[in-house]
């Protein structure tokens, strides 16, 4: 059992990592959750059946960050109403701002991916960033295949106009 | 998103379009959408660092030791009931030695009651045998000694 948890955090580790950064946008939360499922999936291990790990693993992850994300809310909201401070959890751990283009670029993507509603920020880390296949996908966010694929198209869309809005209003 | 959630032929058909790389990327919307498809694959590195992993497994072992700490509490609540309990009891209760002296008493014992048991059998058959026809029975001496004698004999051979 043992080699087969080590071989699942080496397959899925680095991916988990990645959903959790593009939601959370935090480097060393990102590191706690994929810690916390992955030990769950250690707990787990032997309910479930080989090849529904990857599967439960993303279920897992996402719901540790949406978990995260709704903490995160309610702190800001608090921070708001007793100091008036506004917005600074959004951005906390975010790396510096790179000089070349396509840095930039990258760091706005990912800006506006985390600030996309679900399932549409789910659906283009799933499916776009990480090329995950829409029957696993469907199952592993309890959609049909055709509600996966229609979303995100107008996930994708939104993204963007937003980045596009975003350019113009930098030119402007 | 800010459409209706119901699901349109249209983009549904857009959608596969947009993934399907055999489709002819002649419509700007679909190149762009294809455009932002591939940017988004290529964003961000997908790896696991050494740091994290190293976290991970120390985690999972940490899961690991409450089942081993209960097997270890059991060991050690088995461990102190033997010492507790048995042993003391091992302790207190004196196994059973015979000694001579023992033996000794035994015998008068027995020989006692060898003794009243054939006073009683002559007064009891002095006092009926008139009233009763007697046969003559020839009673035997009683074995009990000798009885007992070879039940005690190993005890006896441990204890000189």
């Amino acid at each position: 059992m043992k080699q087969r948890f080590e071989r699942l955090v080496d397959e899925h580790g680095g991916r988990l990592l990645q959903i959790a950064c593009l939601m959370l946008r935090s480097r060393a939360e990102a590191e706690d959750v994929v810690q916390d499922c992955m030990v769950k999936l250690w707990r787990h291990l032997s309910e479930l059946k080989p090849g529904a790990e990857s599967g439960w693993l993303v279920t897992c992850t996402r719901n540790a960050c949406l978990d995260q994300l709704r903490n995160r809310n309610r702190r800001r909201g608090f921070l708001q109403l007793v100091t008036g401070e506004t917005d600074r959890l959004s951005h906390v751990d975010n790396p510096p701002q790179h000089e070349m283009e396509t840095a930039e670029r990258a760091q706005r993507l990912r800006t506006a991916i985390a600030e996309m509603p679900e399932p549409g920020r789910s659906l283009l880390i799933l499916r776009d960033i990480q090329q995950i296949d829409v029957a696993t996908v469907a199952n592993t966010l309890s959609l049909t295949e055709n509600q996966v694929k229609v979303y995100t198209f107008r996930a994708r869309r939104t993204l963007r106009r937003r980045l596009e809005e975003e350019t113009h209003a930098q030119v402007a | 998103m800010h459409r209706s959630p119901e699901l349109s032929r249209t983009e549904l058909d857009a959608e596969d379009r947009v993934t399907a790389p055999e489709w002819p990327s002649d419509d700007p919307q679909l190149a762009a959408d294809r455009a932002l498809r591939h940017e988004l694959h290529g964003l961000d590195e997908s790896t696991l660092p050494t740091n994290l992993r190293t976290r991970i497994m120390k985690a999972a072992r940490r899961r690991q030791q409450p089942g081993w700490w209960m097997g270890l509490a059991a060991a050690v609540f088995v461990g102190l009931a033997v010492a507790l309990f048995i042993e003391p009891l091992d302790q207190s209760g004196d196994s059973p030695r015979v000694t001579e002296s023992d033996l000794q008493e035994l015998h008068l014992a027995l020989a006692s009651l060898e003794l009243g048991a054939r006073r009683a059998g002559s007064a009891t058959s002095s006092q009926l045998g008139q009233s009763v026809i007697t046969t003559q029975i020839n009673l035997q001496e009683v074995p009990y000694a000798q009885h007992f004698k070879r039940w005690i004999q190993p005890y006896l051979s441990t204890t000189h």
